[in-house]
Protein backbone atom coordinates (compact mmCIF):
# COMPACT_ATOMS: atom_id res chain seq x y z
CA UNK A 1 0.00 0.00 0.00
CA UNK A 2 2.91 2.25 1.07
CA UNK A 3 4.83 1.21 -1.94
CA UNK A 4 1.92 2.26 -4.03
CA UNK A 5 1.84 5.40 -2.48
CA UNK A 6 5.81 6.16 -3.44
CA UNK A 7 4.69 5.55 -6.58
CA UNK A 8 2.38 7.70 -7.14
CA UNK A 9 4.47 10.49 -5.34
CA UNK A 10 7.05 9.71 -7.67
CA UNK A 11 4.48 9.84 -10.56
CA UNK A 12 3.29 13.43 -9.74
CA UNK A 13 7.03 14.77 -8.97
CA UNK A 14 8.14 13.50 -12.23
CA UNK A 15 5.28 15.47 -13.69
CA UNK A 16 6.11 18.52 -12.37
CA UNK A 17 10.01 18.15 -12.92
CA UNK A 18 9.54 17.74 -16.57
CA UNK A 19 8.37 20.91 -16.62
CA UNK A 20 11.72 22.60 -15.81
CA UNK A 21 13.38 24.64 -18.13
CA UNK A 22 16.79 22.65 -16.98
CA UNK A 23 15.54 20.34 -19.69
CA UNK A 24 15.53 22.77 -22.37
CA UNK A 25 19.27 23.13 -21.54
CA UNK A 26 20.64 19.78 -20.67
CA UNK A 27 19.16 17.68 -23.91
CA UNK A 28 20.98 20.22 -26.18
CA UNK A 29 24.11 20.23 -24.14
CA UNK A 30 23.66 16.54 -24.35
CA UNK A 31 23.36 16.41 -27.97
CA UNK A 32 26.84 19.19 -28.87
CA UNK A 33 28.57 16.82 -26.10
CA UNK A 34 28.58 14.34 -29.42
CA UNK A 35 31.55 16.60 -30.75
CA UNK A 36 33.63 15.86 -27.51
CA UNK A 37 35.21 12.82 -29.15
CA UNK A 38 35.98 14.77 -31.72
CA UNK A 39 37.70 17.30 -29.75
CA UNK A 40 39.69 15.08 -28.48
CA UNK A 41 40.52 13.45 -31.75
CA UNK A 42 41.54 16.64 -33.02
CA UNK A 43 44.13 18.05 -29.81
CA UNK A 44 45.43 14.61 -28.93
CA UNK A 45 49.04 13.33 -30.07
CA UNK A 46 47.64 10.00 -30.20
CA UNK A 47 44.52 10.02 -31.51
CA UNK A 48 42.23 7.71 -28.98
CA UNK A 49 40.25 5.02 -30.44
CA UNK A 50 36.27 4.91 -30.21
CA UNK A 51 35.80 2.87 -26.98
CA UNK A 52 38.98 5.15 -25.46
CA UNK A 53 37.29 8.23 -26.51
CA UNK A 54 33.52 7.13 -25.43
CA UNK A 55 34.91 6.06 -22.63
CA UNK A 56 36.73 9.43 -21.71
CA UNK A 57 33.36 11.56 -22.45
CA UNK A 58 31.15 9.69 -21.19
CA UNK A 59 32.76 9.24 -17.93
CA UNK A 60 34.43 12.88 -17.61
CA UNK A 61 31.30 15.20 -19.49
CA UNK A 62 28.14 12.92 -18.45
CA UNK A 63 29.11 10.93 -15.67
CA UNK A 64 31.59 13.34 -13.67
CA UNK A 65 29.95 16.80 -14.72
CA UNK A 66 26.03 16.68 -16.10
CA UNK A 67 25.40 14.50 -13.26
CA UNK A 68 26.31 15.94 -10.72
CA UNK A 69 24.55 18.77 -11.64
CA UNK A 70 21.63 17.52 -12.77
CA UNK A 71 21.15 15.42 -9.26
CA UNK A 72 21.85 17.76 -7.05
CA UNK A 73 19.17 20.20 -8.85
CA UNK A 74 16.84 17.76 -9.47
CA UNK A 75 17.03 16.30 -5.86
CA UNK A 76 16.99 19.87 -4.28
CA UNK A 77 14.06 20.69 -6.89
CA UNK A 78 11.80 17.77 -5.53
CA UNK A 79 11.97 18.28 -1.96
CA UNK A 80 12.62 22.10 -1.48
CA UNK A 81 10.60 23.79 -4.18
CA UNK A 82 7.53 23.08 -2.74
CA UNK A 83 8.52 24.29 0.85
CA UNK A 84 10.10 27.39 -0.37
CA UNK A 85 6.87 28.38 -2.35
CA UNK A 86 4.80 26.55 0.94
CA UNK A 87 2.77 24.36 -1.32
CA UNK A 88 4.18 21.43 0.33
CA UNK A 89 0.99 21.72 2.59
CA UNK A 90 -1.20 20.50 0.19
CA UNK A 91 0.97 16.95 0.17
CA UNK A 92 1.51 17.37 4.38
CA UNK A 93 -2.66 17.15 4.11
CA UNK A 94 -2.81 13.72 2.78
CA UNK A 95 -3.22 10.57 4.96
CA UNK A 96 0.35 9.63 3.80
CA UNK A 97 3.50 9.47 6.09
CA UNK A 98 6.49 12.18 5.35
CA UNK A 99 9.10 9.22 4.51
CA UNK A 100 6.60 8.04 1.41
CA UNK A 101 6.60 11.46 0.31
CA UNK A 102 10.12 12.39 0.94
CA UNK A 103 10.89 8.85 -1.29
CA UNK A 104 8.88 9.20 -3.77
CA UNK A 105 10.04 12.93 -4.09
CA UNK A 106 13.79 11.19 -4.36
CA UNK A 107 12.80 8.30 -6.52
CA UNK A 108 11.65 10.82 -9.24
CA UNK A 109 14.75 13.01 -8.44
CA UNK A 110 16.87 9.51 -9.28
CA UNK A 111 15.00 8.11 -12.35
CA UNK A 112 15.33 11.68 -14.15
CA UNK A 113 18.84 11.85 -13.59
CA UNK A 114 19.40 8.47 -14.41
CA UNK A 115 17.55 9.35 -17.43
CA UNK A 116 19.09 11.80 -18.83
CA UNK A 117 22.45 10.87 -18.07
CA UNK A 118 21.63 7.59 -19.88
CA UNK A 119 19.92 9.91 -22.80
CA UNK A 120 23.45 11.61 -23.44
CA UNK A 121 25.20 8.35 -23.33
CA UNK A 122 23.06 6.98 -25.81
CA UNK A 123 23.01 10.17 -28.00
CA UNK A 124 26.98 9.95 -27.73
CA UNK A 125 27.36 5.97 -28.96
CA UNK A 126 24.58 6.89 -31.92
CA UNK A 127 26.49 10.16 -32.92
CA UNK A 128 30.16 8.22 -32.99
CA UNK A 129 28.81 5.10 -34.99
CA UNK A 130 27.92 7.45 -37.47
CA UNK A 131 31.57 9.20 -37.37
CA UNK A 132 34.89 7.21 -38.62
CA UNK A 133 36.18 6.29 -35.39
CA UNK A 134 38.32 3.27 -34.91
CA UNK A 135 36.97 0.63 -32.79
CA UNK A 136 38.97 -2.59 -31.94
CA UNK A 137 36.48 -4.64 -32.68
CA UNK A 138 36.02 -2.68 -35.97
CA UNK A 139 32.14 -1.46 -34.21
CA UNK A 140 30.92 0.68 -32.10
CA UNK A 141 30.90 -1.23 -28.77
CA UNK A 142 27.46 -0.58 -27.53
CA UNK A 143 27.96 -3.35 -24.70
CA UNK A 144 29.88 -0.16 -23.19
CA UNK A 145 26.58 1.47 -22.73
CA UNK A 146 25.46 -0.92 -19.88
CA UNK A 147 27.93 -0.36 -18.01
CA UNK A 148 27.96 3.53 -18.46
CA UNK A 149 23.68 3.35 -17.72
CA UNK A 150 24.51 1.17 -14.48
CA UNK A 151 27.11 3.72 -13.19
CA UNK A 152 24.31 6.71 -14.31
CA UNK A 153 22.27 5.00 -11.88
CA UNK A 154 23.78 4.63 -9.19
CA UNK A 155 25.20 8.16 -9.53
CA UNK A 156 21.86 9.26 -10.24
CA UNK A 157 20.49 8.20 -6.80
CA UNK A 158 23.45 8.81 -4.72
CA UNK A 159 23.98 12.53 -5.76
CA UNK A 160 20.29 12.77 -5.56
CA UNK A 161 19.86 11.43 -2.11
CA UNK A 162 22.87 14.05 -1.58
CA UNK A 163 20.12 16.78 -2.67
CA UNK A 164 17.29 15.35 -0.48
CA UNK A 165 18.71 15.56 2.71
CA UNK A 166 20.25 18.83 1.85
CA UNK A 167 16.70 20.10 0.43
CA UNK A 168 15.02 19.33 3.51
CA UNK A 169 17.54 20.38 6.13
CA UNK A 170 19.11 23.37 4.59
CA UNK A 171 17.37 26.88 3.73
CA UNK A 172 20.00 27.31 1.03
CA UNK A 173 20.64 23.63 -0.10
CA UNK A 174 22.27 24.53 -3.85
CA UNK A 175 24.95 26.32 -2.22
CA UNK A 176 25.89 23.57 0.04
CA UNK A 177 25.40 21.28 -3.24
CA UNK A 178 28.14 23.74 -4.77
CA UNK A 179 29.97 23.01 -1.60
CA UNK A 180 29.51 18.72 -2.00
CA UNK A 181 30.29 18.61 -5.67
CA UNK A 182 33.21 21.31 -6.45
CA UNK A 183 34.53 21.01 -2.40
CA UNK A 184 34.00 18.11 -0.75
CA UNK A 185 34.19 15.72 -3.90
CA UNK A 186 36.98 17.32 -5.19
CA UNK A 187 39.20 17.78 -2.24
CA UNK A 188 38.25 14.07 -1.32
CA UNK A 189 39.55 13.05 -4.93
CA UNK A 190 43.19 13.63 -4.22
CA UNK A 191 43.27 11.75 -1.35
CA UNK A 192 45.21 8.26 -0.97
CA UNK A 193 42.54 6.03 -2.97
CA UNK A 194 42.78 3.96 0.85
CA UNK A 195 41.34 6.80 2.58
CA UNK A 196 38.03 5.88 4.43
CA UNK A 197 36.58 9.45 3.81
CA UNK A 198 36.34 8.43 0.25
CA UNK A 199 33.13 6.19 0.60
CA UNK A 200 31.60 9.32 1.62
CA UNK A 201 31.34 10.71 -1.69
CA UNK A 202 29.86 9.71 -5.34
CA UNK A 203 32.15 10.40 -7.56
CA UNK A 204 34.76 7.82 -5.93
CA UNK A 205 32.43 5.05 -5.91
CA UNK A 206 30.67 5.49 -8.78
CA UNK A 207 34.12 5.92 -10.96
CA UNK A 208 35.56 2.15 -8.59
CA UNK A 209 32.40 0.46 -9.37
CA UNK A 210 32.41 1.71 -13.65
CA UNK A 211 36.20 0.29 -13.33
CA UNK A 212 35.66 -2.66 -11.95
CA UNK A 213 33.37 -3.70 -14.65
CA UNK A 214 35.31 -1.92 -17.78
CA UNK A 215 38.57 -4.06 -17.19
CA UNK A 216 40.44 -1.18 -18.94
CA UNK A 217 43.88 -0.91 -20.04
CA UNK A 218 46.52 0.97 -17.80
CA UNK A 219 46.19 3.89 -19.94
CA UNK A 220 42.66 4.38 -20.13
CA UNK A 221 42.98 3.67 -16.27
CA UNK A 222 44.86 6.51 -15.83
CA UNK A 223 42.87 8.50 -17.70
CA UNK A 224 39.71 8.35 -15.63
CA UNK A 225 41.56 8.16 -12.43
CA UNK A 226 44.44 10.25 -12.80
CA UNK A 227 45.34 10.10 -8.64
CA UNK A 228 46.07 6.82 -9.60
CA UNK A 229 49.51 6.35 -11.46
CA UNK A 230 49.29 2.07 -11.22
CA UNK A 231 45.75 1.22 -11.46
CA UNK A 232 45.55 -2.12 -9.67
CA UNK A 233 41.97 -3.72 -9.56
CA UNK A 234 42.52 -4.85 -5.77
CA UNK A 235 42.44 -1.34 -4.46
CA UNK A 236 38.27 -1.03 -6.00
CA UNK A 237 37.25 -2.35 -2.76
CA UNK A 238 33.93 -2.60 -2.52
CA UNK A 239 31.67 0.18 -3.97
CA UNK A 240 28.12 -1.13 -4.09
CA UNK A 241 28.44 -1.13 -0.30
CA UNK A 242 29.84 2.10 0.12
CA UNK A 243 27.75 3.60 -2.68
CA UNK A 244 24.27 1.68 -0.60
CA UNK A 245 25.38 2.52 2.92
CA UNK A 246 25.65 5.97 1.86
CA UNK A 247 22.48 6.37 0.05
CA UNK A 248 20.01 4.69 2.71
CA UNK A 249 22.79 6.94 5.62
CA UNK A 250 21.32 9.89 3.38
CA UNK A 251 17.85 9.07 3.19
CA UNK A 252 17.15 7.70 6.91
CA UNK A 253 18.63 11.00 7.82
CA UNK A 254 16.53 13.19 5.30
CA UNK A 255 13.45 11.38 6.79
CA UNK A 256 13.80 12.02 10.08
CA UNK A 257 14.55 15.66 9.40
CA UNK A 258 11.28 15.80 7.03
CA UNK A 259 9.50 14.22 9.40
CA UNK A 260 10.59 16.13 12.64
CA UNK A 261 10.59 19.96 11.18
CA UNK A 262 7.78 21.80 11.01
CA UNK A 263 8.13 23.78 8.07
CA UNK A 264 5.42 26.36 8.74
CA UNK A 265 6.85 27.65 11.77
CA UNK A 266 10.33 28.57 9.95
CA UNK A 267 10.77 32.17 8.95
CA UNK A 268 11.05 33.48 5.79
CA UNK A 269 14.04 35.43 5.12
CA UNK B 1 -5.03 25.05 34.19
CA UNK B 2 -7.26 25.21 31.17
CA UNK B 3 -8.89 29.25 30.95
CA UNK B 4 -11.53 28.85 27.92
CA UNK B 5 -12.78 31.91 26.68
CA UNK B 6 -16.24 33.29 27.96
CA UNK B 7 -18.33 30.88 25.71
CA UNK B 8 -22.50 33.74 25.28
CA UNK B 9 -23.95 31.43 24.11
CA UNK B 10 -22.93 28.13 25.99
CA UNK B 11 -23.90 24.69 24.02
CA UNK B 12 -24.35 21.56 25.95
CA UNK B 13 -23.74 18.03 24.95
CA UNK B 14 -20.27 17.04 23.99
CA UNK B 15 -20.47 16.13 20.13
CA UNK B 16 -17.41 18.05 18.90
CA UNK B 17 -15.77 17.07 15.85
CA UNK B 18 -12.60 19.21 16.43
CA UNK B 19 -11.46 20.14 20.09
CA UNK B 20 -8.69 22.00 21.29
CA UNK B 21 -7.58 21.19 25.10
CA UNK B 22 -5.50 23.87 26.64
CA UNK B 23 -3.07 23.93 23.51
CA UNK B 24 -0.72 26.19 23.33
CA UNK B 25 2.29 26.53 20.42
CA UNK B 26 5.18 28.47 21.23
CA UNK B 27 8.27 29.08 18.29
CA UNK B 28 11.25 29.38 20.93
CA UNK B 29 11.20 32.51 23.56
CA UNK B 30 7.80 33.59 21.09
CA UNK B 31 4.23 32.56 22.37
CA UNK B 32 1.78 31.84 19.10
CA UNK B 33 -1.31 30.48 21.24
CA UNK B 34 -1.65 30.19 24.62
CA UNK B 35 -3.78 28.04 26.27
CA UNK B 36 -6.86 27.45 23.97
CA UNK B 37 -9.26 25.50 24.46
CA UNK B 38 -12.99 24.98 22.46
CA UNK B 39 -15.03 22.78 20.59
CA UNK B 40 -16.60 22.57 17.23
CA UNK B 41 -19.89 20.52 16.33
CA UNK B 42 -21.41 19.87 13.10
CA UNK B 43 -21.58 24.22 12.28
CA UNK B 44 -20.05 27.34 10.68
CA UNK B 45 -17.81 28.75 12.67
CA UNK B 46 -15.77 31.73 12.61
CA UNK B 47 -12.24 32.21 13.82
CA UNK B 48 -11.97 36.13 13.56
CA UNK B 49 -8.78 38.19 14.58
CA UNK B 50 -6.50 40.87 13.64
CA UNK B 51 -3.83 39.54 11.23
CA UNK B 52 -0.63 38.13 13.63
CA UNK B 53 -3.58 37.05 16.45
CA UNK B 54 -2.81 33.59 15.90
CA UNK B 55 -5.54 31.84 13.45
CA UNK B 56 -3.33 30.49 10.62
CA UNK B 57 -1.35 28.75 13.65
CA UNK B 58 -4.52 27.56 14.88
CA UNK B 59 -5.95 26.30 11.51
CA UNK B 60 -2.57 24.51 11.35
CA UNK B 61 -2.62 23.16 14.51
CA UNK B 62 -5.92 22.12 13.52
CA UNK B 63 -5.17 20.07 10.68
CA UNK B 64 -1.72 18.64 11.85
CA UNK B 65 0.70 20.79 9.93
CA UNK B 66 2.18 21.99 13.78
CA UNK B 67 2.07 19.99 16.63
CA UNK B 68 1.19 21.85 19.73
CA UNK B 69 3.37 22.72 22.11
CA UNK B 70 1.36 22.02 25.12
CA UNK B 71 -2.23 20.23 25.53
CA UNK B 72 -4.03 18.18 22.59
CA UNK B 73 -5.99 18.42 19.37
CA UNK B 74 -8.20 15.31 18.13
CA UNK B 75 -10.21 15.45 15.46
CA UNK B 76 -13.03 12.92 15.94
CA UNK B 77 -11.27 12.01 18.81
CA UNK B 78 -8.30 10.94 16.75
CA UNK B 79 -4.79 12.87 17.25
CA UNK B 80 -4.40 15.68 14.56
CA UNK B 81 -0.61 15.15 13.66
CA UNK B 82 -1.62 11.44 12.98
CA UNK B 83 -1.85 10.44 9.44
CA UNK B 84 -5.26 8.59 9.79
CA UNK B 85 -6.73 12.11 10.95
CA UNK B 86 -6.42 13.61 7.78
CA UNK B 87 -8.83 11.51 6.01
CA UNK B 88 -11.11 13.70 8.50
CA UNK B 89 -10.89 16.91 7.69
CA UNK B 90 -10.19 19.01 4.29
CA UNK B 91 -7.79 22.44 5.07
CA UNK B 92 -8.13 25.55 2.47
CA UNK B 93 -4.63 27.21 2.90
CA UNK B 94 -3.83 30.68 2.60
CA UNK B 95 -1.77 30.48 0.42
CA UNK B 96 -1.39 31.67 -3.45
CA UNK B 97 0.84 28.72 -5.02
CA UNK B 98 -0.30 26.11 -7.09
CA UNK B 99 0.51 23.88 -9.70
CA UNK B 100 0.33 26.70 -12.54
CA UNK B 101 1.08 23.45 -15.44
CA UNK B 102 -1.27 21.25 -13.85
CA UNK B 103 -5.36 21.87 -14.89
CA UNK B 104 -8.06 22.33 -11.67
CA UNK B 105 -9.27 18.91 -12.29
CA UNK B 106 -5.91 17.14 -12.24
CA UNK B 107 -4.60 18.98 -9.19
CA UNK B 108 -8.00 18.13 -7.11
CA UNK B 109 -7.46 14.27 -8.84
CA UNK B 110 -3.92 14.18 -7.71
CA UNK B 111 -4.61 14.88 -4.26
CA UNK B 112 -7.64 12.44 -4.06
CA UNK B 113 -5.26 9.91 -5.45
CA UNK B 114 -3.05 10.10 -2.21
CA UNK B 115 -6.41 9.89 -0.24
CA UNK B 116 -5.95 6.03 -2.08
CA UNK B 117 -8.77 6.83 -4.59
CA UNK B 118 -7.87 5.18 -8.18
CA UNK B 119 -7.14 7.08 -11.34
CA UNK B 120 -10.26 7.23 -12.84
CA UNK B 121 -12.27 7.41 -9.89
CA UNK B 122 -10.14 10.49 -8.54
CA UNK B 123 -10.69 12.33 -12.13
CA UNK B 124 -13.75 11.71 -11.97
CA UNK B 125 -14.65 13.09 -8.58
CA UNK B 126 -12.60 15.82 -9.36
CA UNK B 127 -14.66 16.86 -12.10
CA UNK B 128 -17.82 16.23 -9.84
CA UNK B 129 -16.51 18.68 -6.69
CA UNK B 130 -15.10 21.59 -9.56
CA UNK B 131 -18.40 21.44 -11.35
CA UNK B 132 -20.12 21.88 -8.01
CA UNK B 133 -17.91 24.69 -6.96
CA UNK B 134 -19.26 26.55 -10.26
CA UNK B 135 -15.37 25.91 -12.05
CA UNK B 136 -17.52 24.39 -14.89
CA UNK B 137 -15.50 24.15 -17.93
CA UNK B 138 -12.45 26.08 -16.89
CA UNK B 139 -11.60 23.05 -14.56
CA UNK B 140 -9.56 21.29 -18.18
CA UNK B 141 -7.65 24.76 -18.25
CA UNK B 142 -4.35 25.20 -16.92
CA UNK B 143 -4.40 26.92 -13.46
CA UNK B 144 -1.71 29.29 -14.87
CA UNK B 145 -4.60 30.91 -16.79
CA UNK B 146 -6.86 31.15 -13.96
CA UNK B 147 -8.24 34.15 -11.91
CA UNK B 148 -7.68 34.60 -7.98
CA UNK B 149 -11.82 33.26 -7.43
CA UNK B 150 -11.14 30.26 -9.81
CA UNK B 151 -7.70 29.31 -7.95
CA UNK B 152 -9.59 29.79 -4.90
CA UNK B 153 -12.55 27.72 -6.03
CA UNK B 154 -9.41 24.57 -6.85
CA UNK B 155 -7.92 25.01 -2.98
CA UNK B 156 -11.53 24.51 -1.86
CA UNK B 157 -11.84 21.82 -4.38
CA UNK B 158 -8.77 19.94 -2.82
CA UNK B 159 -10.35 20.65 0.51
CA UNK B 160 -13.19 19.12 -0.35
CA UNK B 161 -13.11 16.28 -2.39
CA UNK B 162 -12.15 13.38 -0.43
CA UNK B 163 -15.42 13.99 1.87
CA UNK B 164 -14.15 15.53 5.27
CA UNK B 165 -16.08 15.65 8.72
CA UNK B 166 -13.92 18.89 9.26
CA UNK B 167 -13.33 21.78 6.55
CA UNK B 168 -10.74 24.12 7.95
CA UNK B 169 -11.14 27.51 5.29
CA UNK B 170 -8.25 30.32 6.06
CA UNK B 171 -8.90 33.97 5.24
CA UNK B 172 -10.71 32.02 2.07
CA UNK B 173 -12.38 35.27 0.89
CA UNK B 174 -8.98 36.89 0.47
CA UNK B 175 -8.96 38.38 -3.09
CA UNK B 176 -12.42 37.44 -3.67
CA UNK B 177 -15.13 39.86 -5.76
CA UNK B 178 -18.57 40.36 -3.96
CA UNK B 179 -19.95 38.27 -6.28
CA UNK B 180 -17.50 35.31 -5.60
CA UNK B 181 -18.05 35.64 -1.62
CA UNK B 182 -21.19 35.52 -2.26
CA UNK B 183 -20.92 32.40 -3.87
CA UNK B 184 -18.71 30.90 -1.30
CA UNK B 185 -20.90 31.73 1.18
CA UNK B 186 -23.57 29.51 -0.23
CA UNK B 187 -20.71 26.73 -0.63
CA UNK B 188 -20.03 26.88 3.15
CA UNK B 189 -23.47 27.00 4.37
CA UNK B 190 -24.89 23.98 1.82
CA UNK B 191 -21.85 22.24 3.17
CA UNK B 192 -23.04 22.87 6.98
CA UNK B 193 -26.39 21.49 5.86
CA UNK B 194 -25.06 18.34 5.02
CA UNK B 195 -23.49 18.03 8.19
CA UNK B 196 -19.64 19.32 7.96
CA UNK B 197 -18.21 21.10 10.66
CA UNK B 198 -16.82 24.48 8.69
CA UNK B 199 -14.06 26.58 10.41
CA UNK B 200 -13.60 29.55 8.64
CA UNK B 201 -11.07 32.46 9.44
CA UNK B 202 -11.06 36.20 8.92
CA UNK B 203 -9.69 39.57 10.07
CA UNK B 204 -13.11 41.35 9.25
CA UNK B 205 -15.96 40.33 10.91
CA UNK B 206 -18.83 41.34 8.53
CA UNK B 207 -17.18 38.83 6.18
CA UNK B 208 -18.18 36.35 7.90
CA UNK B 209 -21.56 37.37 9.04
CA UNK B 210 -23.63 36.05 6.89
CA UNK B 211 -22.40 32.29 7.18
CA UNK B 212 -21.05 31.62 10.77
CA UNK B 213 -23.26 30.32 13.47
CA UNK B 214 -20.54 31.03 16.01
CA UNK B 215 -16.88 33.42 16.36
CA UNK B 216 -14.16 32.54 18.06
CA UNK B 217 -12.05 35.90 18.76
CA UNK B 218 -8.31 35.87 18.63
CA UNK B 219 -6.32 37.92 19.99
CA UNK B 220 -2.29 38.12 20.61
CA UNK B 221 -2.63 34.42 20.61
CA UNK B 222 -5.61 33.92 23.01
CA UNK B 223 -9.44 33.17 22.46
CA UNK B 224 -10.84 36.15 23.33
CA UNK B 225 -14.67 35.38 23.43
CA UNK B 226 -16.62 33.37 21.96
CA UNK B 227 -20.51 33.49 21.25
CA UNK B 228 -23.00 34.04 18.16
CA UNK B 229 -22.21 36.25 15.61
CA UNK B 230 -25.21 38.82 16.02
CA UNK B 231 -24.21 39.56 19.54
CA UNK B 232 -20.80 40.64 18.61
CA UNK B 233 -22.00 42.17 15.92
CA UNK B 234 -24.38 44.15 18.24
CA UNK B 235 -21.14 44.63 20.16
CA UNK B 236 -19.90 46.40 17.19
CA UNK B 237 -22.88 48.37 15.97
CA UNK B 238 -22.94 52.13 16.03
CA UNK B 239 -18.94 51.85 16.16
CA UNK B 240 -17.65 53.78 12.93
CA UNK B 241 -15.18 52.00 10.86
CA UNK B 242 -13.42 52.16 7.47
CA UNK B 243 -12.83 50.30 4.35
CA UNK B 244 -10.88 50.58 1.20
CA UNK B 245 -12.75 49.67 -1.72
CA UNK B 246 -10.55 48.68 -4.84
CA UNK B 247 -12.53 49.69 -7.91
CA UNK B 248 -11.95 50.30 -11.50
CA UNK B 249 -14.68 52.90 -11.79
CA UNK B 250 -13.78 54.40 -7.98
CA UNK B 251 -15.49 57.58 -9.36
CA UNK B 252 -18.70 55.32 -10.32
CA UNK B 253 -18.81 53.48 -7.21
CA UNK B 254 -18.65 56.75 -5.09
CA UNK B 255 -21.55 58.08 -6.80
CA UNK B 256 -23.54 54.47 -5.60
CA UNK B 257 -21.83 55.02 -1.88
CA UNK B 258 -23.17 58.72 -1.75
CA UNK B 259 -26.67 57.39 -1.47
CA UNK B 260 -26.39 55.13 1.21
CA UNK B 261 -27.63 56.39 4.92
CA UNK B 262 -24.85 54.06 6.48
CA UNK B 263 -22.26 55.96 4.87
CA UNK B 264 -20.25 59.17 6.93
CA UNK B 265 -17.65 59.88 4.38
CA UNK B 266 -15.99 59.43 1.22
CA UNK B 267 -12.01 59.72 -0.31
CA UNK B 268 -12.17 59.18 -3.97
CA UNK B 269 -9.02 57.71 -5.22
CA UNK B 270 -7.59 56.52 -8.79
CA UNK B 271 -8.25 53.42 -8.25
CA UNK B 272 -10.08 52.79 -5.16
CA UNK B 273 -12.81 54.45 -2.67
CA UNK B 274 -12.06 54.56 1.12
CA UNK B 275 -15.56 54.74 2.75
CA UNK B 276 -16.40 55.26 6.54
CA UNK B 277 -19.51 53.34 7.69
CA UNK B 278 -21.39 54.34 11.24
CA UNK B 279 -23.42 51.23 11.84
CA UNK B 280 -23.00 48.33 9.19
CA UNK B 281 -26.69 47.40 9.58
CA UNK B 282 -27.76 46.63 5.45
CA UNK B 283 -24.32 48.48 4.60
CA UNK B 284 -22.25 45.36 3.05
CA UNK B 285 -25.89 43.85 2.01
CA UNK B 286 -25.84 46.89 -0.22
CA UNK B 287 -22.26 46.50 -1.33
CA UNK B 288 -23.07 43.01 -2.19
CA UNK B 289 -25.61 44.26 -4.44
CA UNK B 290 -23.54 47.08 -6.49
CA UNK B 291 -20.71 44.65 -6.47
CA UNK B 292 -22.70 42.24 -8.13
CA UNK B 293 -23.04 44.26 -11.10
CA UNK B 294 -19.88 43.53 -12.44
CA UNK B 295 -17.40 45.49 -14.92
CA UNK B 296 -15.02 45.35 -11.40
CA UNK B 297 -16.80 48.19 -9.76
CA UNK B 298 -15.88 46.44 -6.60
CA UNK B 299 -12.78 44.44 -7.07
CA UNK B 300 -11.50 44.06 -3.36
CA UNK B 301 -12.66 45.22 -0.18
CA UNK B 302 -9.76 45.98 2.56
CA UNK B 303 -10.66 47.32 5.73
CA UNK B 304 -8.42 50.41 6.75
CA UNK B 305 -9.03 50.91 10.88
CA UNK B 306 -10.22 47.06 11.70
CA UNK B 307 -13.12 47.45 13.72
CA UNK B 308 -12.00 44.53 15.82
CA UNK B 309 -9.95 46.76 17.14
CA UNK B 310 -12.90 48.96 19.34
CA UNK B 311 -14.42 45.37 20.05
CA UNK B 312 -11.10 44.00 21.50
CA UNK B 313 -11.00 46.55 23.39
CA UNK B 314 -14.78 46.93 24.87
CA UNK B 315 -14.42 42.86 25.70
CA UNK B 316 -10.89 43.64 27.20
CA UNK B 317 -12.43 46.33 28.99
Amino acid sequence: MQLLAVLEVARQSLHTMLRSRLLWLVVPLEVLAVLVPWLILENARVPPGGREAFCLTAFWFHLFLLTPWIGMFYGVQAVHGDIEDRSFQYLFLRPVPRWVLLLGKWLSAAVITTALAGFGMLVLMGGMSLMSWDWPSGYPETELLPMFFASAALAGAAYTSVAVLFGVWFRRPMVWSVFFVVGFEFFVSNLPPGATVRSFTVADPVRRFLLDWLEPTQKLARQLWPSQRNFDPEQLGTPLVSLAQFVVFNLLLAVWIYGRTEYDSRPRD
Amino acid sequence: MSTAAPNLFAQGGDDGVLRFDAVSKSYGQVSALMDVTFVVRPEVVGLVGRNGAGKSTLMKLACGLLSPSQGLVTICGEQATRPAARRLFGFCPDIEQLPAHLTGRQFVAAMLRLHGVGGRAAHARAGEVLDRLGLGPNMERRIGTYSKGMRQRVRLGQALAHDPRVVLLDEPMNGLDPVARHELTQQIEDLARSGVAVVVSSHVLHELEAMVDRVLLMHQGRLLAEGAVHELRNQLEGKPHRMLLKSRSARLLARELAGLPQVTGLVVREDAVEVSIAGQAGFYRELTGIGARGDGIVEEMIPVDDSLASLFGYLVG
